[in-house]
């Protein structure tokens, strides 16, 4: 039995029609709160699709760039942030012509880790944590990838996640939870390498 | 694998967040919990991938809003600023020259694709390109340019001065 899809999105207690309708009548606080509220979603899709971080977020950019240049054509035929998602996809090619121009093959280092007030020992044992975890996503494949990240981090429904990655919404379940499961290999892989590390030296 | 095991696995990120809007749905999950070690055991898991959540650069809303603040009107110096003035139209009314604009874009970005593409193919970054190219190639869908360099027909490549295409080809290959 499958489950039923849920509304998690923080647009179900904040739904986003009207800001995006000051939005069109040109008010840029209303502008900021949709990027604010989306930057994060539409972030990781890119993240999930390009395992770069750069380039992720120069195509995050151009996404809210162009949307809230052209939020006369969001019709409300989806939800806005869905919307979004398609523009995430097509800048995506603009991120890769970018990309080709430039040249530049970032490397996939994770970002510092904001203070949050534990000890330098902790900090830095959470540090490695995250980067591990972070190496693994990055190794999935872009389906998975995004589809983990989606669900996970943005409490996407299926259904959602489908139409980011153009799938159906079982085949984003199934990526999901197949992605889920090769990332505890990779966790687990990299685990016994650290100890057999330990032991050998 | 018990009873209600695959629903509780959709529902555990959900869970873990706190998202699940339905109540009874909740408390569900709740319960499935205490009776499955299994299931218990993947949601301490997925809560231990939490923290690796990667976020958006700090500064991305301002970004944006300074960008939509000051729009930049589309030219053909907009899209490629490095063509001397010398190789633009001159004499085309404005709404040609944004159309041009555009078709300059897509013929940069086609030429600039074309002769990169096999830098990225060979993958000596080998951090993402080969990924990056798989995730599109298996989406026809993204492979259509969404831009509107198709909408009216093929590219008038004629209308463009044989000075701006050596232009855009050198840049190209720059």
């Amino acid at each position: 039995m499958t489950a039923p899809e849920q509304q998690p999105n923080p647009g179900e207690d904040r739904p986003d029609g009207p800001l995006v309708q000051r939005a069109r009548s040109g008010d840029r606080e209303a502008m900021a709160e949709l990027v604010t509220r989306h930057q994060g979603t539409v972030y990781r899709f890119l993240l999930g699709l390009f395992a770069d971080e750069d380039l992720a977020a120069d195509a995050t950019q151009e996404t809210f760039v162009r949307a809230l240049g052209n939020l006369a054509g969001f019709r409300g035929d989806s939800s806005f942030r869905t919307w979004l998602l398609a523009i995430a996809r097509n800048e995506a090619r603009g991120a890769l012509r970018r990309r080709v121009r430039r040249r530049e093959l970032a490397l996939d280092d994770a970002p510092p880790i904001e203070d949050d007030g534990v000890g330098p020992e902790a900090a830095a044992l959470r540090s490695a944590e995250v980067h591990r975890i972070r190496e693994a996503l990055a190794d999935l494949p872009p389906k998975q990838r995004m589809s983990v990240s989606l669900r996970l981090f943005d409490g996407l429904s299926f259904r959602e996640v489908g139409r980011a990655i153009d799938s159906s919404e079982g085949a984003a379940r199934v990526n999901y939870h197949h992605g889920i499961r090769r990332l505890r290999e990779l966790l687990d892989e990299q685990g016994d390498q650290v100890r057999r590390r330990r032991s050998d030296g | 694998m018990g009873d209600g095991c695959a629903r509780a696995l959709d529902l555990l990120p959900l869970h873990i967040q706190g998202r699940i809007s339905d109540a009874g749905e909740a408390v569900w999950v709740k319960q499935h919990l205490q009776l499955c070690g299994d299931c218990a055991e993947e949601a301490a898991f997925l809560e231990g991938l939490l923290p690796a959540c990667p976020e958006p650069p700090v500064d991305l809303v301002a970004s944006v809003m300074a960008r939509v603040e000051a729009p930049v009107t589309p030219s053909v110096h907009h899209v490629h600023r490095n063509l001397p003035p010398s190789a633009l139209p001159n004499s085309a009314p404005s709404r040609q020259r944004v159309r041009f604009g555009g078709w300059a874009a897509s013929v940069a970005a086609l030429l600039i694709l074309g002769l990169g593409i096999g830098s990225l193919w060979t993958g000596d970054g080998a951090n993402g390109g080969d990924l990056l190219f798989s995730a599109f190639l298996e989406d026809d869908e993204v492979a259509v340019d969404r831009d509107d360099w198709m909408v009216a027909g093929a590219p008038v490549l004629d209308a463009l001065p044989d000075e701006v295409l050596l232009a855009l080809v050198s840049e190209a290959r720059r």
